[in-house]
């Protein structure tokens, strides 16, 4: 979970007591962020990364953060060597079962007879 | 220590390996690439004002020019169970912390400090997610003593949420991935961010807290 604290503005404050807690990760590129009361959070806080002049403080009771590590979404898309190996797939199959088919569609003495003649694939 | 360029525990392997399983490109509408290393993060030109007993499980970093006063309280000593990163420029006071790692100076943190920025504006340009907090859309969240709980929609995407500010006194507010796998959230704030109290966010269902 990510809150984007956009634009410049008020300071970000979290100053809870210590049964406060926060799930999540904090950016706040044009804030200054205080800190206190001992809260939790589980995340990490980014914070004054776009201009200059903030401040990040912690006072008296602070606060206890612990970093998890944000695991991005992960879409995945094909490569296009992925789909050559996809294609190619199909084909065999789509062969496979048209041979399958054929097969079905040949009468009893027509397979004998081209087994008789010695056909190297007597199916086709 | 100095002159280093990488952090001793940066986390974008993680995504490397992600790709690597599924066997196809990825695309992630907003990674917080180098700055995954970092528990806080201070941009440069900028203050850490540390007089209290702050606990961080995680690495602390600086932007180029930061001032730091982490002279902390002799009494509750600071702590930091990670290392801390100084880009060039810092003027650094970590009296009364109690450091597990080490502190590494003229470090560039501008990759860092550029993937927070890249993120946010990545964050910034989603649409809303329909049919995600419907209710919330574009309004402000104030919860005094009452919760509200938030259901994800989407496993396709972020479910992102767009408010103008969020205030919590001794509210609760829950994100709930609704029984979809990997649901992930993103809340778009314009305005004020507060919460005291005893407020909470919290999220339910599995969902991994991204930090």
């Amino acid at each position: 979970m990510i809150f984007n604290i956009e634009n410049t503005g008020s300071t970000v404050s979290l100053t809870g007591n210590s049964s406060s807690s926060v799930v999540g990760t904090i950016l706040a590129p044009q804030r200054s962020v205080n800190l206190s009361g001992g809260g939790t959070l589980s995340g990490a806080i980014y914070a004054a990364t776009n201009g200059s002049g903030y401040t990040l403080s912690s006072q008296s009771t602070g606060y206890n953060i612990t970093s998890l590590g944000y695991i991005a979404r992960t879409v995945s898309a094909p490569e296009p060597p992925t789909i050559a190996v996809f294609g190619v797939g199909v084909s065999v199959l789509m062969a496979a079962r048209r041979r399958r088919s054929h097969s079905a569609t040949l009468s009893r003495a027509e397979l004998v007879r081209r087994l008789s003649l010695g056909v190297d694939d007597p199916i086709y | 220590m100095s002159g280093h360029n990488e952090a001793a525990d940066g986390r974008d392997s993680r995504y490397g390996a992600v790709s690597f399983i599924c066997g196809g490109a990825s695309a992630s509408p907003v990674t917080l690439g180098a700055a995954t290393s970092y528990g806080v993060l201070v941009g440069p030109n900028s203050t850490f004002s540390d007089t209290g007993s702050f606990s961080l499980t995680g690495n602390l970093a600086f932007g180029k020019s930061d001032t730091i006063d982490g002279s902390g309280n002799s009494n509750t000593p600071n702590e930091v169970y990670g290392n801390v990163y100084e880009d060039i420029g810092v003027t650094s006071d970590l009296t009364n912390n109690y450091l597990t790692g080490s502190v590494y100076t003229s470090y560039s943190l501008a990759s860092a400090v550029n993937a927070v920025n890249a993120a946010a504006a990545s964050a910034t340009a989603l649409s809303a997610t329909s049919g995600f907090a419907t209710a919330y859309q574009n309004t402000a969240i104030s919860l005094s003593s009452s919760s509200i709980t938030l259901n994800a929609v989407t496993s396709l995407s972020e479910n992102v949420l767009d408010i103008t500010s969020l205030s919590l006194n001794s509210g609760t507010l829950t994100l709930n991935d609704n029984g979809i796998s990997g649901a992930k959230f993103i809340i778009n704030v314009t305005g004020a961010f507060s919460l005291t109290g005893s407020s909470k966010i919290q999220v339910t269902g599995g969902e991994r807290a991204p930090t």
